[in-house]
């Protein structure tokens, strides 16, 4: 983004409005955590004084409150670098903030996913994928369906082949 | 958007039912000043609540494969192959090429076939240092149907693995985009010195105490390997005739050449035809090329870029040559050891100011992996994300 749109952001404070109709006053610092709305605000150029309202209709009040809190943490966060790439990170990573943060019912947690993949909120995206990822780990593969609900759709069959596919070493 | 538990179900109907309220007295929607939950709202921070999902709702139905896949590329490998039985779309996404362009099985024992599945996968880089790999890597029906099968491999390191020379031979008949690759200390033939030379794009190859190299297969593969940069062929047993096979076609592209343990099988003459061929060398071993002589110093001194030479117990040399090495303004590193005494070295040391003696005792020309690092090969990562 030019630094020219940016500029016009004077503004400090807009309203988030989410799909159950509750609004939110934030501060556009915060809500600039998320690329996509980064730029439509960047776009619409509002000025100070301007009452904006941004509807988030696929985004519910609850989702969108754990959204906040964790945007308003991470504010002051430096953004991150466009070179920066995954090539380093491990999944131990999250911070232990984020870890508290995300002790929360598995659907939220998927709802986080969905969210910050819409909303392109990257640092939030990570950590919830992360920890969806932390919960299959070591687990077996009827462990990995009864944790998150899964039907085995497979025919007996079908499975046998797999099973021959993937089993590599002589020592798993 | 459904809340996901019956606790918070009871709470959502109620903040409904107060929703109906509001909008029945004609209030404005709430209206919130900050982030501050409101009285109907809880945070649910229960760690069993996360692991047991109550709900009975798969919620990766909600979502999409690429997401899928940005959670799956977290997995170790042993848990995505895991995910493979879990359900068929699991299967897909497992199996997806994206997640599957490292791998390392360095000292594993592989089953017969495995290879074939892991190729499959589209693996780029694949780390095999020390693994068994059992006869045969691919299935016969798979020889015959996917004939044109071609392998995406660019990275491979086969360092001390156990392979016979037939599945040697047909693993690299599937592989043409080759970039790097190492065969340390594995037992070759012509057979896969020629599949060696049809990767044309290779940059860095390791024979180091290979068996098996004869001169007809040194000059097929540097007849047709022209981006070589890095070649280390050290104790090799080559013969006078593979040693002239070598300088003579090598690439002029060369910057790293390790040729030590020629031992009686690498003359001056052979030194004179290289330095004509590639002139521009930065890196050069010759340790234990004991058919050389004094005046093998002399050509060396022509090489206009060398930053590195090793000529450790090349025994005819005499010491007093040596000296001639100090006019040489690009040297930086020189080894020379079990040639000098203490107090000559020391000598040496005070003439050559600018350049170091004796400080690497194993050459890292063109090998995957140098010191203690073992979980990347060429300086490319091959392991899992951990935690």
């Amino acid at each position: 983004m030019s630094k020219v749109s940016s500029k016009k952001i004077e503004a400090k404070q807009i309203d988030f409005q989410s799909s159950d109709n509750e609004f939110f006053n934030i501060d556009v610092q915060v809500a600039k955590c998320s690329g996509r709305i980064k730029t439509f605000l960047e776009d619409c150029g509002m000025r100070s004084g301007d009452n904006v309202i941004v509807p988030l209709p696929n985004v519910n009040s609850e989702i969108l409150r754990q959204i906040l809190n964790w945007a308003n943490y991470h504010k002051d966060d430096p953004q991150p670098n466009e070179d920066d790439r995954d090539e380093e990170k491990r999944t131990d990573d999250i911070s232990l903030w984020d870890a508290e943060f995300l002790k929360v019912d598995q659907g939220i947690l998927f709802h986080l996913i969905m969210a910050a993949n819409y909303r392109d909120i990257k640092g939030l995206f990570d950590i919830t994928c992360q920890t969806v990822a932390n919960m299959m780990k070591g687990k077996t593969s009827a462990e990995i369906r009864e944790t998150f609900n899964i039907r085995n759709d497979f025919t007996p069959a079908e499975e046998e082949p797999i099973g021959r596919e993937n089993e590599w070493c002589e020592q798993q | 958007m459904l809340p996901s538990t019956s606790r918070q179900a009871a709470l959502m109907k109620q903040h409904q039912q107060l929703q109906k309220q509001q909008e029945q007295q004609h209030l404005s929607p709430m209206h919130q000043s900050a982030i501050i939950p409101s009285k109907n709202f809880f945070l649910f921070r229960n760690h069993e609540m996360r692991e047991t999902n109550l709900s009975g709702k798969d919620n990766f139905n909600t979502l999409s494969d690429e997401i899928i896949l940005q959670i799956f590329k977290w997995l170790p490998k042993k848990t995505l192959l895991r995910c493979g039985y879990v359900s068929q779309r699991f299967n897909r996404c497992a199996s997806d090429e994206s997640l599957w362009s490292r791998l390392d099985l360095g000292g594993r024992s592989l089953k017969p076939g495995a290879l074939e599945n892991i190729l499959k996968r589209g693996v780029v880089i694949l780390r095999l240092a020390q693994a068994e790999i059992n006869h045969p890597i691919f299935d016969v029906n798979f020889l015959e149907n996917e004939s044109d099968f071609e392998a995406k491999l660019q990275y491979l390191d086969l360092s001390m693995a156990t392979i016979t020379k037939l599945s040697l031979k047909i693993l690299l008949s599937r592989c043409r985009q080759l970039k790097k690759l190492s065969l340390e200390h594995v037992v070759l033939n012509d057979d896969i010195c020629n599949e060696i030379a049809k990767n044309e794009d290779l940059e860095a190859l390791n024979l180091a105490m290979c068996s098996g190299i004869e001169a007809w297969s040194v000059r097929k593969m540097l007849e047709s390997l022209k981006q070589l940069s890095s070649l280390n062929i050290s104790w090799t047993n080559l013969s006078v005739d593979a040693v002239t096979s070598l300088v003579t076609n090598i690439t002029p592209n060369i910057l790293r050449l390790n040729m030590a343990g020629c031992r009686k099988t690498m003359f001056d003459s052979h030194l004179e035809s290289l330095h004509k061929r590639c002139p521009e060398l930065l890196e050069l071993d010759l340790s234990d090329c004991t058919g050389l002589t004094g005046n093998a110093i002399n050509i060396i001194c022509k090489f206009n870029a060398l930053e590195y030479l090793s000529l450790s117990r090349c025994y005819s040399i005499p010491a007093a040559a040596y000296v001639e090495l100090r006019n040489m303004s690009t040297l930086i590193y020189l080894d020379i050891f079990g040639m000098l005494t203490e107090s000559t070295l020391a000598m040496l040391e005070q003439t050559f100011t600018k350049i170091g003696i004796n400080k690497f005792i194993h050459s890292s020309v063109a090998r995957p992996t140098v010191g203690t690092r073992r979980t990347s090969i060429w300086g490319l990562r091959t392991r899992d994300f951990h935690a």
